[in-house]
């Protein structure tokens, strides 16, 4: 360099312009996103989705101003609690359903720059703004607000007021949930974590008919109970102060606002301690301390599979524990037992009517056992999705890739083994056991299922396969291998079904037995041909296979 | 003389228009310490991925300790061991788990591939964290755990992709040392790195790749001597200014035509 240039002075940007800039970045990152890899299957989504939301949103808004103006014109103000209810629940759950397993702007790149704490501040307030429940909420209490303006403009004031405080309020809570969740989020364990109670919360929904339907009617004083406590929360609040001010109660008006004003200060409060904690750089890296160990630390033998060499037993041991530390797989277990859980159960009044089994408990197993092989088959179709870049060292290991897939496939069998006894166990208790014919037949059935989806879940893995990442949600396989899966159940769970229930009404049920062992002979010797050839099938697809698993 | 330990034979790998490595004909001596050079995009990756059976060649043949990788891909793989770009690690596996899992995928019985595991993590100094995954590593734990990997069977040609890149001083001089006494014993080294003072100090000899073709080979003092002759060539009177020996560095961006590149500047940086 010929010499060192004087660097020109750097204006120092105020915190307008930060904030604008920032913005700006938004923007572009959203225009990026759109444009960037969209296929027509996406832009079609978007065809439909779009109007959908804006029919939605405005419609939301339009039936709020309506529900406002009859709620006011019947003189019954309370109602407007709960529709800040809706609101408010709208503006804080819909961002975590939708928007807390998605990559967006962290923040934290932001404090590289030289950034104020005031821009750090605002600029999280002003994208919490921008959220697309945010706006949603806040064109429908535009609606209640119209709703009220046009049924009691004497109101407006007041009510304007206090909607500003609840929007408020409703924004430096949805800023601080986001805060703790972009936290949690930030560490292995923490996404995993809120991945596994995503999950168990949709799942335990399934359970609801059935509490609701046998212990219904003694929760309700308890729901009820439970109702009239959300007073004293922010839509409560806001709601009773507007309806006071109806009723000319100007005390208990100013009274609930002052409360929600204090609901909207700890927020903000809380949310102002979380962002500093934030601005000065808090420590969210996944290291952790040293555990205290004895020095020279001992390793434990690996696993022995009886009959099996030593390779097969390794993939087999590392399949286990890669299964008992994958929260959601886990839960794939319990699906099956969770969604047969209304079919079981002996429910009385008229729903028994509607159930298939109440006549014929001795397809309940049977039945019990289809459903668990439909749930659990896709885990044989993409056998390599969780092994990243460790896809790498099996390609570059001494071991024939058909003792990989073998180990995955004695695991997988391992896995349904499993599962069949906890279905086995479950309608033991709650019904009756099967029967030993049809426990036999079901099992012959079973066997010839389980080998089919081996031998096709086996070439689909090596042809497309798929990286699925244990911290995420609604992970998609290859198009192709959802459509062979969906065919392959077609095939074997109706055609199966068929000849299981057609024998089961002639009482030639050992026949049945009888046509699955032999087909399932059959597909154990294909099993074996193909399973040799995917040695050969793994050299031919590595390009695919590393391109595809070990993207970072 | 002995058989090389690593010969390929007009080795070739296209991406479709894209000629990644173009006819590379090379041979590494068993016991060498060998650096592979090349800028970013050269062939580096590709090349080493081929090599190690991680891809395979569009044309061309490879020869390890004297097998075909083709034909008798099991054989070769049991003498290599390997750190490729990516660490091909299971991160949900704890490192002593991984380690096990890896000695006994390379034929190791049970109890041995379990002592040398622990030996491993004692040397790597990763035996304080035994119920850690791999998965919560820094970059530079996770690069000792993968280069642990590659020795637990005693490979007798090593090849390492960027094996120092996010390893602290300590530990580098640690592994430094251990490959040292490694090609002592005769095993091959096969090393790619950007960190070209380490190579220097490291190899005996290197080979340098740029787009897809080798455009050097041999060892470091007759890369230097071919350079300084061609310097020498182009401007006889600074034949007798240059007093000093060139480094790795210069000889490579004289090789890959770099040096244009650095002596630019941007006027405006301080």
């Amino acid at each position: 360099m010929a010499g060192v240039a004087t660097a020109p002075a750097q204006a120092v940007l105020g915190v307008r312009e930060q904030v604008a800039l920032i913005a700006e970045l938004r923007w572009q990152l959203f225009r990026n996103a759109l444009r960037a890899g969209k296929n027509w299957q996406d832009i079609l989504g978007y065809i439909v989705l779009l109007p959908t939301l804006a029919l939605m949103t405005l419609g939301g808004a339009v039936s709020m101003g309506v529900a406002t103006y009859f709620l006011l014109n019947r003189n019954q103000p309370e109602g407007i609690g709960l529709l800040l209810l809706a609101i408010f629940l709208a503006w804080q759950l819909l961002p975590i359903l939708f928007g807390a397993f998605a990559v967006e702007l962290d923040f934290r790149t932001l404090l590289v720059f030289p950034l104020r704490f005031p821009t750090f501040f605002w600029v999280s307030l002003i994208y919490g703004l921008l959220d697309p429940a945010a706006a949603t909420s806040l064109l429908w209490l535009a609606g209640l607000t119209t709703g009220i303006a046009l049924a009691r403009p004497e109101l407006l004031p007041w009510a304007a007021v206090v909607l500003l405080v609840f929007a408020a309020a409703n924004l430096f809570l949805n800023r601080l949930i986001h805060s703790w969740l972009e936290r949690l989020l930030a560490r292995r364990r923490g996404r995993e974590l809120l991945i596994t109670v995503f999950i168990l919360s949709i799942l335990a929904l399934q359970l609801f008919g059935i509490v609701g339907e046998r212990w219904g009617s003694r929760a309700k004083p308890y729901l009820q109970k439970a109702a009239g406590m959300t007073v004293v929360l922010p839509p409560g609040l806001a709601g009773r102060s507007v309806a006071e001010a109806a009723r000319s109660n100007l005390l208990g008006a100013v009274a609930d606002a002052a409360l929600l004003a204090g609901y909207g200060g700890l927020f903000g409060w809380l949310l102002r301690r979380r962002l500093i904690h934030k601005y000065r750089g808090e420590e969210v890296s996944e290291s952790r301390r040293p555990e205290a160990v004895a020095a020279g630390a001992r390793v434990r033998p690996g696993w022995v599979l009886p009959g099996f060499s030593g390779s097969v037993a390794a993939i087999y041991e590392k399949e286990v524990r890669y299964f008992l530390r994958n929260g959601p797989m886990l839960i794939t277990l319990i699906i099956p037992v969770l969604i047969f859980l209304p079919l079981v159960f002996p429910t009385g009044g008229s729903r028994s009517g509607s159930n298939p089994f109440a006549r014929a408990p001795d397809l309940v197993f049977p039945a019990a056992v289809a459903y668990m092989v439909m749930v659990l088959s896709h885990l044989a179709y993409n056998s390599l999705a969780f092994e990243g870049y460790g896809v790498q060292f099996l390609l570059a290991a001494p071991v024939r890739f058909r003792d990989v897939m073998l180990a995955k496939n004695l695991f997988y069998t391992t896995l349904i083994g499993l599962e069949l006894l906890i279905v086995w166990l479950f309608i033991g208790l709650f019904l009756k056991p099967p029967g030993l014919l049809v426990l036999a037949t079901t099992l012959a059935a079973l066997a010839l299922a389980v080998l089919v989806n081996l031998t096709v879940g086996n070439v689909l893995s090596l042809q497309f396969p798929r990286r699925f990442d244990f911290g995420k949600f609604r992970q998609r396989q290859s198009g192709l291998t959802v459509v062979v899966l969906l065919g392959v159940m077609l095939v074997l769970v109706v055609g199966g079904g068929f000849v299981f229930v057609l024998a089961w009404r002639w009482h030639k049920l050992w026949l049945a037995g009888v046509i699955f062992l032999a087909l399932a002979g059959a597909a154990l010797v294909l099993y074996l041909i193909m399973l040799d050839r995917t040695s050969r099938l793994a050299e031919a697809r590595r390009d695919v296979l590393l391109g595809e698993l070990c993207r970072p | 003389m002995s058989e090389p330990a690593i010969v390929t034979e007009n080795l070739v790998r296209r991406f479709g228009e894209l000629v990644a490595v173009d006819a590379v004909s090379m041979a590494v001596e068993a016991g060498q310490f060998f650096g592979f050079l090349g800028p970013n995009g050269a062939g580096k990756s590709t090349t080493i991925k081929m090599l190690t059976g991680l891809l395979e060649p569009t044309a061309g043949r490879i020869l390890i300790l004297g097998r075909d990788l083709q034909k008798e891909p099991v054989e070769v793989k049991r003498q290599i061991g390997v750190v490729p770009e990516g660490l091909a690690l299971f991160e949900r596996l704890t490192g002593a788990e991984y380690l096990n899992f890896v000695g006994r995928m390379y034929g190791l019985n049970r109890s041995t591939a379990a002592q040398r595991a622990a030996d491993l993590l004692g040397f790597m100094e990763l035996a304080d964290r035994p119920k850690t995954l791999i998965a919560d590593y820094s970059h530079g734990m996770k690069k000792k755990l993968a280069l642990a990997a590659a020795v637990i069977h005693g490979p007798r040609i090593l090849f390492l992709d960027e094996p120092f890149e996010g390893v602290d001083a300590i530990a580098a001089g640690t592994l430094k040392a251990m490959l040292h006494r490694m090609t002592e014993r005769g095993v091959t080294i096969f090393l790619t790195s950007h960190v070209l003072e380490i190579v220097e100090r490291l190899c005996s000899h290197v080979a340098i790749i740029h787009k897809g073709k080798l455009v050097a080979q041999g060892s470091i003092e007759e890369l230097r001597a071919g350079v300084e002759s061609r310097l020498v060539a182009a401007s006889p009177a600074a034949a007798g200014e240059a007093t000093e020996k060139l480094t790795l560095e210069q000889i490579f961006l004289e090789i890959v035509g770099g040096a244009r590149v650095a002596a630019q500047e941007l006027s405006w940086l301080a």
